[in-house]
């Protein structure tokens, strides 16, 4: 698979730009953060410093120059405070007591470098200092601003570790989101290359677990399979119309080739030539009727809509198929009327080609001596026909034929005479 | 006997009998016919329905 398509893909490329937002954040929470601990921390050290000064201010009252020099050269040999540094000169900058050698030339607070009698390292240490007058003298507190500094260089290299990591595991997230959809659009490209190729039963996967890909993938295979019912649909409608076309197609040729041949003959062929005419017209009306079909499904044409009172229709369709059922030796009636009028919203035409239809296939398929009764019932939102076929079971048409009979309205409880059509 | 001596279509049949506006393909016209022959020519040597060839048929009054 190559990495070039995950990179691509809009899961790793969105890790990667909340990764630069992540980053951008994190450098300016990390520089208000370090800020902040370093600000506390020198407030701090410089609280304590005052307090120190005050100190030695009071040992300075109390004791003298000579008490002074003597604590600051004491507080030098117990090294108690090991990151501090004391000075102590007199009227002339002269170096008396403490580490620091050479006196500042300022008084008041400063961060600076003090020069020390003897440095702990070739390094130069940066200081809080301190520097107050004590009558003619100089007093220099200093202390180290070392552990300061470690505490900053620390909490940057902790911000950076955690930055980094989040960082490669952000993309690494990305990364498995981006190869997870990019596998999934793969084999849906395989499924659909294949459908193409003409496997009209392929299917893309959808995980147990759904995302929005696998959302998708669900859509298409409803469209796929409303798709596949379509195609069938058209085959087998097109099966249908080449049944249907063949005899009358056949007869017209027989005709013509009869007529053909009494022409040669010398003979009269207008009854050959009726005759193909005839089965022409029957193609003729074939063709209208599959139009007319289309063009109901397509809710184009409703021209020849009208309301059907369906008991009526039956009685009507009964009566111009009895003396046939009669001389077939079938004897058809029709029920008695179980529900009050049956209004349908339809082609009329279609639905009284369809219940001819169906009888005059009860009547030639039916064995001599059958009884067939008939009526319209409606059950909820549909209408059946009922049938009633005694001596010997008829395949029975029940609810294949008037399945297609929906409401036209989105009226749940349609009222009678409406709202009701021949809806494919 | 509106339509004595003229040819009546089969489509014109099932238009005025039935409502029907389109040929349904069956033999249900020429059955009807055929039964309305035994009722009302098969008794008497006259007869009255004629079947016009290709055309669709007529009621002719005897001469």
């Amino acid at each position: 698979m190559p990495l070039a398509n995950i990179t691509a893909g809009s899961a790793f490329r969105v890790a990667v730009q909340l990764l630069a937002v992540f980053i951008v954040m994190l450098l300016v929470a990390g520089t208000v953060l370090v800020s902040a601990v370093t600000n506390t921390l020198e407030s701090e050290t410089r609280a304590q410093l005052e307090e120190e000064a005050l100190l030695f201010e009071d040992i300075y009252d109390a004791e003298g120059a000579q008490g002074l020099t003597k604590t600051i050269e004491e507080l030098g040999r117990q090294s108690v405070l090991f990151d501090h540094a004391l000075g102590l000169f007199d009227k002339d900058q002269v170096h008396l007591a403490g580490e620091v050698s050479l006196m500042p030339d300022f008084v008041g607070w400063r961060k600076t470098r003090l020069t020390l009698v003897e440095p702990q390292s070739d390094k130069e240490q940066n200081y809080h200092a301190r520097v107050l007058q004590l009558d003619s003298m100089t007093l220099v507190i200093g202390r180290s601003t070392a552990h300061i500094d470690a505490a900053r260089t620390q909490l940057i290299f902790w911000l950076l570790i955690t930055g980094v990591f989040l960082s490669l595991g952000a993309l690494v997230l990305g990364y498995l989101a981006s190869r997870r959809s990019y596998r999934k659009l793969q084999r849906m490209g395989q499924i659909l290359k294949a459908i193409a190729a003409g496997d009209m039963t392929a299917r893309i996967p959808v995980a147990e677990k759904p995302d929005q890909i696998d959302l998708i993938a669900q859509q298409m295979n409803a469209q796929l399979q409303h798709l596949a019912t379509l195609v069938n649909g058209i085959q087998a409608t097109a099966t249908a119309i080449a049944h249907d076309l063949k005899t009358p197609l056949s007869h017209a040729q027989i005709a013509l080739y009869e007529a053909g041949d009494k022409c040669d003959r010398g003979e009269d062929p207008e009854q050959e030539i009726s005759q193909a005419l005839s089965k022409l017209e029957q193609l003729n009306q074939t063709f209208d009727t599959i139009l007319r079909i289309s063009r109901i499904q397509a809710h184009t044409d409703r021209s020849n809509f009208a309301e059907v009172e369906l008991h009526g229709l039956v009685e009507k369709i009964y009566d111009l198929l009895e003396p046939g059922a009669q001389d077939a030796g079938i004897q058809l009636t029709v029920l008695p009327q179980q529900q009050a009028e049956l209004n349908l919203y339809c082609d009329a035409g279609m639905i009284q080609q369809m219940l001819i239809n169906l009888l005059t296939n009860a009547i030639t398929h039916c064995p001599s001596g059958s009884h067939v009764q008939v009526s319209a019932v409606r059950q909820g939102m549909m209408f059946f026909s009922r049938w009633k076929i005694t001596v010997r079971e008829f395949p029975r048409p029940s609810r294949t034929l008037f399945s297609n009979l929906l409401p036209v309205s989105a009226s749940p409880e349609p009222h009678p005479a409406t709202g009701w059509g021949w809806h494919w | 006997m509106e339509n004595a001596n003229r040819v009546v279509s089969k489509t014109i049949i099932l238009e005025k009998v039935w409502d029907l506006n389109f040929d349904p393909g069956t033999t249900a016209v020429e059955t009807h016919i055929s039964k309305l022959r035994q009722k009302v020519d098969k008794p008497f040597a006259e007869q009255l329905i004629h079947t016009v060839r290709n055309m669709g048929y007529s009621l002719r009054a005897p001469r």
